[in-house]
């Protein structure tokens, strides 16, 4: 296992985060580990990083926006 | 909890995204690196040559994209925490918030129009797109650094 991924895994394993934010970063983890495979890349590897970039694609030219990247009022004082 | 280890644990945190930040730049530098894309795959189909600036465009925009989205994710996850250490982080990727949706739209625009008509001429203009993301990427993981000391 390439070395940046043991070290991501060790701060994971020390971060107290919040179910949510563990599901993203295990999606991120999964990812990052797909892009460092050196070598030939399989098809079923290509076919899976399109898919994910094409729905991005889509769902941003139908004008959709994540709630965590809009702008919310400031918290409640 | 309290206020140092609030403090340590969102300085892993933003170690983490930063990392991520980090390797969506090596993805888009390289070239080649002994990689090959196998017959068959989205990025080699059987009727087309093998696009392997696609291939490395599409994983470090991912990979950018995905270390800005845990960032605001993050944030938004754990509001009344980092308003409690300090209200600039909200602030400061507030004013990202806007920027990084009209880059990604923007590139959504570019790929679309790539994949119409897959020439290099179409190229700089994903690059160009992908490295002002990378920027926001570096700058989400400074504002979550910016965690004042006890």
């Amino acid at each position: 296992m390439p070395p940046l991924l043991l070290i991501i895994q060790g701060i994971q394993a020390a971060i107290t985060l919040a179910p949510g934010a563990i599901k993203i970063v295990e999606a991120a983890k999964a990812m990052i580990e797909s892009l460092f495979q050196a070598g030939v890349i399989s098809a079923q590897e290509q076919n899976a990083l399109f898919a994910h970039v094409d729905a991005l694609q889509a769902a941003v030219l139908a004008g959709e926006v994540p709630p965590a990247w809009r702008v919310e009022p400031d918290p409640a004082p | 909890m309290n206020p140092t280890t609030i403090r340590t644990t969102f300085r892993r945190a933003a170690w983490l995204i930063g990392l991520l930040a980090l390797t969506a730049l090596p993805l888009a530098l390289t070239t080649g690196c002994g990689t090959t894309l196998a017959p068959g795959g989205a990025y080699a189909r059987t009727n087309a040559a093998p696009d392997l600036a696609l291939y490395r465009l599409d994983a470090a925009f991912a990979t950018a994209h995905t270390a800005v989205d845990v960032a605001f994710q993050f944030e938004a996850d754990n509001r009344a925490l980092c308003w409690r250490i300090s209200p600039q982080i909200k602030h400061s990727l507030d004013a990202i918030r806007p920027q990084a949706t009209a880059t990604v739209r923007a590139w959504a625009y570019a790929r679309r129009a790539y994949l119409a008509d897959p020439v290099p001429e179409n190229l700089p203009a994903l690059q160009q797109i992908l490295a002002k993301l990378e920027q926001f990427s570096g700058a989400v993981t400074a504002a979550l650094q910016t965690v004042p000391n006890p």
